[in-house]
């Protein structure tokens, strides 16, 4: 039964999204600017975030190690960085999504510098949840490593055709159904985990943060009176960075943004629907805090739950696979429409079609590279927790810029890209072992991310400011 | 096989009239399917021919219950062989009590001696047997040596460990469906290409011009 829902839901959606682009084909002028018709983009912001949770284990391994005073920044960080973007957006009325992403970019060598930046490290994102769901179908639901690499690679292909089939159209359109199905799972492990709550509840202490995770520096003592203000600062940072470095999140935002009808409603509800997965993920946490020992990750333990039963075993199958098809389908096609954009002025006498096949066939093929050269290491995690970096960096340059990297000096763009992805790489090889398998003592990178984010925004308003002197 | 090979390449010559098809032929069907293939290709360790499934699966027998007793530890190896061409032998250690259990009726194994055979150091079987065109059962004691031996190289026998049903079934599925993705890719590509052709404008892969 669990296959057949399976294939119902992948068929079904197959045909939903061949129907819906042969109503609505792609241009062969612009195939990617679309604007109109796009249905509820608070359900895709809600996936995304659900998978950085439930998928990458981000937010809930911070939930459950440093406590809620980090989700509660991770949170407002969400809305802030939800509200950076609006604000960019408001700034630059009347532009399309693609003039937006444009003049955030600009013409000159730092826009296709940092438009390369954002394309690579969206197909990266995407490679990570491959390595990810691939490691969640062994080690939770018991799939053999061999079946495992072709299930997640079937299922990358299918969200790729999603993209070419229809673009934006079918991403949203999917979106939707995808989204319908991450509740749906999420209500079936709730009422699963509601027996585990009152033992979860009788245990204390879920207010402190275990020692050694995110200490203050300077301090030995893991829950230091200004321990609070720290954790919920590199939650902030680390919330509103994910969503500042994420095209499609500013897609999300425009789509909402730019329609004038009732769109302050529309972006609570975006606002709302982003930080959903934060409160329906207590209970979860709250039953599993005391089973997730520090050290090596037993990623079976948490996610056990979900084979307690037929019905949340098919739930949990269909909600994962909805939620990875969602971010990685965001990933993939924001990361392609950036790279289009950032292209030289010279490349752009191609039409576009032809651009964009080319485009999403290399994007498809990078992806799976990595993934399957990846397959080898004990932690499938280490991509995703490398990637704390390219987004740190990122969100760095945009904020840093003001939302415009033609105001910083020419180059300036690439020289801090390569310092930053340097430092960050001979940091991140020295501090994580990476001969083992996940630990929890990952999230320790995180601090070193937000002090990444940190020196590279100082540096870009520092030039900003030079340049707009001269 | 070569005079088909020759037809596709011709046909494919045919149809990429320019850059525009080319890049859709790339993007709806060769990094599609090469990468399907690929990873059919990298877990199928004895290439597509065999398919993705294993002829052969192991489990351990690692206790025994008896009638009103407790568990105890026991030590031996369960085997379900596919019928298809298959031959192997699995190193057990030295056992004083060499022998096995076979669904096999004892006049298959009378017809056909070589088809297993047991002695103190392991087990050998040659598949298909005679007669027989089911998944066989062998079981026998022992502790496995960690290792199988193929015609040509040694395994390690954790790679032939059983795998559930749900495992195949949900592998399955999704190759299935990405199958079916894959045919409506195909009929995207195909059709507007038969469009150009005859009207010389239009679409490619499904596209309209809204400008």
């Amino acid at each position: 039964m669990l296959a057949l829902l399976v294939a119902a839901f992948l068929i079904g959606s197959l045909l939903l999204v061949h129907f819906s682009a042969a109503d609505r084909p792609l241009s062969r002028s612009k195939p990617l600017d679309v604007d109109e018709g796009l249905p509820y983009p608070a359900a895709g912001q809600s996936s995304t975030v659900f998978s950085l949770t439930a998928l990458f284990g981000a937010y809930y391994g911070i939930f459950v190690l440093v406590g809620p005073v980090a989700a509660a920044g991770l949170a407002v960080g969400s809305v802030v960085g939800l509200a950076w973007i609006r604000k960019e957006v408001r700034d630059r009325p009347h532009l399309r999504f693609e003039g937006f992403v444009r003049s955030i970019l600009g013409e000159g060598e730092n826009g296709r510098t940092a438009g390369k930046l954002i394309s690579g490290t969206q197909f990266l994102y995407a490679a990570s949840e491959l390595l990810i769901l691939r490691e969640i179908c062994v080690t939770a639901l018991g799939l053999a490593p061999h079946h495992a690499t072709v299930f997640a690679t079937g299922l990358g292909v299918i969200g790729y055709l999603y993209i070419l089939f229809g673009g934006y159209d079918a991403v949203f359109r999917t979106d939707v159904l995808q989204f319908l199905m991450v509740m749906a799972m999420i209500a079936l492990v709730a009422f699963q985990v509601g027996g585990v709550l009152e033992t979860g509840l009788a245990i204390g202490g879920i207010t402190e943060a275990r020692a050694g995770y995110w200490e203050v520096p300077g301090t030995s003592r893991p829950n230091a009176s200004s321990a609070p203000v720290y954790h919920f600062g590199l939650g902030l940072v680390m919330g509103a960075g994910f969503l500042i470095a994420s095209p499609d999140a500013w897609k999300r935002v425009h789509v909402l943004t730019a329609d004038s009808d009732r769109r302050r409603v529309r972006f609570i509800v975006l606002v709302l629907a982003g930080v959903l997965p934060f409160f329906l993920l207590t209970p979860l946490v709250l039953a599993a805090r005391p089973a997730i020992p520090d050290g090596l990750v037993n990623v079976q333990q948490p996610l056990a739950v979900l084979l307690q039963s037929k019905y949340v075993t098919v739930g949990a199958v269909l909600g994962l696979a909805a939620s990875f098809l969602s971010s990685f389908d965001s990933a993939l096609l924001s990361g392609v429409h950036v790279g289009l954009l950032s292209s030289a002025p010279e490349e752009r006498s191609k039409s576009d079609i032809v651009a964009y096949h080319w485009m999403i066939s290399g994007a498809l093929a990078s992806t799976c590279l990595v993934f399957f050269a990846l397959l080898g290491p004990p932690n499938q995690f280490l991509l995703a927790n490398f990637l704390l970096g390219p987004f740190a960096l990122v969100a760095a340059l945009l904020a840093g810029s003001g939302g415009r990297a033609d105001d910083l000096p020419a180059g300036s763009v690439l020289w801090l890209s390569l310092l930053g992805l340097v430092t960050w790489f001979i940091y991140f090889t020295a501090r994580v072992d990476l001969g083992r398998g996940p630990t929890t003592y990952q999230i320790n990178t995180v601090p070193a991310g937000v002090t990444l984010f940190a020196v590279i925004y100082s540096l870009s308003l520092v030039l900003r400011s030079g340049a707009v002197d001269n | 096989m070569s005079e088909f090979l020759k037809q596709i390449v011709g046909w494919l010559a045919d149809e990429v009239e320019g850059e525009e098809t080319a890049s859709a032929l790339c993007a709806y069907l060769l990094v599609p399917g090469l990468v399907l293939l690929t990873a059919a290709f990298i877990v199928g360790d004895q290439g597509l021919g065999a398919g993705l499934e294993k002829p052969l699966a192991v489990a351990r027998i690692q206790s025994a219950i008896t009638p009103g007793g407790d568990p105890q530890t026991g030590s031996g190896l369960v085997m379900i062989l596919e019928p298809t061409d298959f031959r192997f032998r699995l190193p057990l250690e030295s056992t004083d009590r060499a022998g096995a259990w076979t669904s096999l009726e004892p006049e298959v194994l009378k017809a056909d001696p070589g088809a297993v055979q047991v002695d103190s150091t392991g087990i050998t079987a040659n598949a298909p047997f005679l007669g027989e065109n089911r998944p066989v059962a062998i079981v026998t004691e022992g502790s496995p040596a960690g290792k199988i031996q193929l015609p040509g190289r040694t395994d390690v026998l954790e790679a032939w460990r059983l795998t559930s049903r749900r495992s195949s079934n949900l592998m399955f599925t999704v190759l299935a469906a990405s199958a079916f993705g894959f045919g409506i890719s195909l009929a995207r590509f195909r059709s507007p290409v038969s469009v150009k052709k005859k009207h010389g404008d239009g679409e490619v892969g499904g596209q309209k011009d809204k400008n």
